[in-house]
């Protein structure tokens, strides 16, 4: 789609016509879910945030400055909820298994999940499998970033500007990202042996 | 010392961003002229490239009749525009109204002088039970039915 095109899709969108905010569905709807699915690894609660972010797009079209994109928006809005999901998720779960710190195992990641997320199909070894293990103790916000440099090849000043954070702490976080995830594979891989 | 630790002591961020392609000119000749005397960030390098080619770049591709369905279901979740922007004015422009109405008529009429009773209301007497000199009278009302006849005969007398 256009910037032309999707500029006139929203005009109509503020005229009201719902129609042409389900063409704007249609168009983003693959990589918004894409997004948040690898982000949180769940299909189910991906295509939640995706609709929240949609309906919060629809809620705010008349707040959309003139040269913002859709598709960045969006991306900035899903990025968001998913890392006030995940840390939703880690809450609870440390809430109702009363787990002291975040270095006791987790006990839902030790159970299969039905729901393999895209990164899991993908993955044929058992390194695959593990770094998908890896993946998911990562805090919320170094898998955020993380997946977006990695999965969705952005920049650091790209990311920086979507998570509107300093291009510094991106480059912190993808960091640590880094090096949790090669230690846990290390560790895994030693305790495999 | 392993070629891990070596790189810790190194540049191991550098090397991360250098994979990445997050280095300016600069920066990115330092790492490379750093790389051929330093066999642990060589090594370094190796294994980093081998950890994050293991995880994926997944291809979540939606079906068509996945992307109609997801369409569908935020479609139905739409709050609907046109009844926000009919009954809120309508909703608010009444409330002001019935503001304005109830003022106007209350401004419009005299203020009540609230210390002093009306002229035509009744006068309430309240009996202060102990100022009555026989309280077991008043418990047993047969007895003062003749009592104001009883006082005239005394005063007969």
């Amino acid at each position: 789609m256009t910037p032309e095109q999707e500029k006139l899709l929203l005009e109509q969108v503020r005229d009201g016509h719902e129609a042409a905010f389900a063409e704007l569905v249609k168009a983003h709807s693959p990589r918004t879910i894409g997004l948040a699915w690898r982000m949180v690894g769940n299909r189910a609660d991906a295509e939640d945030i995706a609709q929240e972010a949609f309906l919060r797009l629809y809620r705010g079209v008349f707040s959309l400055r003139e040269e913002s994109r859709v598709a960045t928006w969006l991306y900035r809005t899903v990025s968001n909820l998913a890392i006030d999901h995940l840390r939703r998720q880690k809450l609870r779960r440390k809430l109702f298994f009363f787990r002291r710190n975040d270095d006791e195992p987790d006990p839902l990641e030790l159970v299969e999940d039905p729901s393999a997320s895209p990164g899991e199909l993908c993955l044929a070894g058992e390194t695959g499998r593990l770094l998908a293990g890896a993946l998911k103790k990562l805090s919320p916000r170094q898998r955020a970033i993380f997946t977006l440099r990695h999965s969705e090849e952005m920049s650091l000043k790209e990311i920086a500007e979507l998570l509107k954070l300093e291009e510094g702490t991106v480059k912190v976080h993808l960091h640590r990202a880094v090096k949790a995830l090669r230690k846990e594979l290390e560790d895994l891989q030693g305790g495999q042996t | 010392m392993t070629g891990h630790e070596q790189a810790e002591s190194c540049q191991s961020e550098q090397l991360f961003l250098y994979h990445y392609g997050e280095l300016n000119g600069q920066e990115r000749l330092n790492v490379e002229q750093h790389l051929h005397v330093c066999p642990g960030c060589r090594n370094e390098l190796t294994e980093l490239r081998r950890l994050l080619a293991a995880v994926p770049r997944p291809d979540s591709e939606l079906t068509s009749a996945e992307v109609e369905r997801f369409c569908s279901r935020v479609m139905e979740h739409l709050p609907v525009r046109r009844h926000r922007v009919l009954t809120r004015p309508v909703l608010g422009w009444s409330l002001a109204g019935a503001v304005v109405l109830l003022l106007t008529f209350n401004l419009g009429q005299e203020i009540p002088d609230r210390t002093a009773p009306p002229d035509n209301a009744p006068v309430k007497i309240v009996a202060v039970q102990s100022g009555l000199p026989d309280l077991e009278l008043l418990q047993n009302l047969d007895l003062l039915e003749n009592f104001e006849l009883v006082l005239q005969l005394d005063e007969l007398r």
